[in-house]
């Protein structure tokens, strides 16, 4: 990514994660300096591929703010096996969103299919770091974490703003 | 007797969270995890009101679901409401031309859900 590509990527990624947190009623902010890696963690890894970009994003949160996030109540049954399956939703909505974002650019790509793991302390370290970026944030419940690790094809014009682009937009509905 | 609603989507969250909204409005709801599952599911309920159906999901994926049941010899008439992340109208006209009666972009708000539900498949009794 060239310094023009990547402040679009991460004001496109940190708009992202704002917003689907504020649809589950969470509040959360963006911080500067990266947290320190909690205790309980679930990180979720999603990949995509298109013609002109190609990469992976992980989503790392903090067990209460996963919990915090769910829309349903909590399963008494299954609580962590829940909160995984919800993370991996998670990753796979805040992708949607930046995907939708980045269609103002005339870029596309395929997403692929989430998966979750739990751990303590987790920690990604991406090499190089041209290619990727970490973003933290804060909500009462806890932080999250997105890495972003991403190779834009070298030419691809980000000069482009299409306006109309006729995105639905996320909460809408279309009936045919 | 309640409507049945088919609720596919490799998330079992967002199944128990469409099938709340559904079942508190009176519909009875069956669970697929895919959209192989979820053929499986219209075909052998072939009364089912209508069926919300994901689009990026492992194994067999939302559109090419509905583009298998468009396909078949005996095309089954079960309306399909897609709920899924895309927001693309290349890909929501891929999914209309192949026979999908709307579309809504997750995360969705149970009023919007339940009005598209009671446009496509009526009240639930």
């Amino acid at each position: 990514m060239d310094s023009e590509q990547r402040a679009f990527v991460e004001n496109a990624l940190t708009a992202s994660v704002v917003e689907l947190f504020a649809s589950y009623g969470v509040q959360c902010t963006a911080e500067a300096q990266s947290a320190p890696a909690a205790d309980a963690e679930l990180s979720s890894i999603i990949g995509f591929r298109g013609k002109d970009l190609r990469g992976g994003l992980a989503f790392v949160v903090t067990s209460d703010l996963a919990a915090e996030l769910l829309p349903v109540s909590r399963s008494p049954e299954q609580p962590e096996l829940q909160l995984r399956d919800w993370s991996a939703e998670m990753s796979n909505q805040l992708l949607g969103r930046l995907k939708n974002k980045l269609a103002a650019k005339a870029i596309d790509f395929k997403v692929g299919s989430p998966a979750c793991f739990t751990g303590r302390s987790i920690r990604l370290v991406f090499m190089p770091a041209r290619e990727s970026f970490t973003l933290t944030f804060r909500a009462s419940a806890g932080t999250a974490r997105i890495h972003l690790d991403c190779s834009i094809r070298e030419g691809v014009p980000f000069d482009l703003d299409i306006q109309d682009l006729r995105i639905v937009a996320e909460g809408d509905v279309l009936l045919f | 007797m309640s409507k049945k609603i088919i609720v596919i989507d490799d998330s079992q969250t967002v199944r128990q969270q469409v099938s709340v909204v559904l079942v508190n409005a009176g519909y009875e709801v069956i669970e697929a995890e895919d959209g192989e599952e979820g053929a499986a599911a219209i075909r052998a309920n072939p009364t089912a009101a209508m069926a919300i159906c994901d689009v990026n999901m492992p194994h067999v994926g939302g559109l090419e679901m509905l583009e298998s049941l468009r396909d078949e010899s005996a095309p089954v008439g079960c309306p399909v409401l897609m709920l899924t992340t895309e927001g693309r109208p290349d890909v929501i006209e891929r999914a209309r031309s192949s026979g999908a009666r709307g579309w809504i972009v997750k995360p969705f708000k149970p009023t919007m859900l339940l009005a598209a539900v009671k446009k496509i498949a009526g009240e639930a009794c």
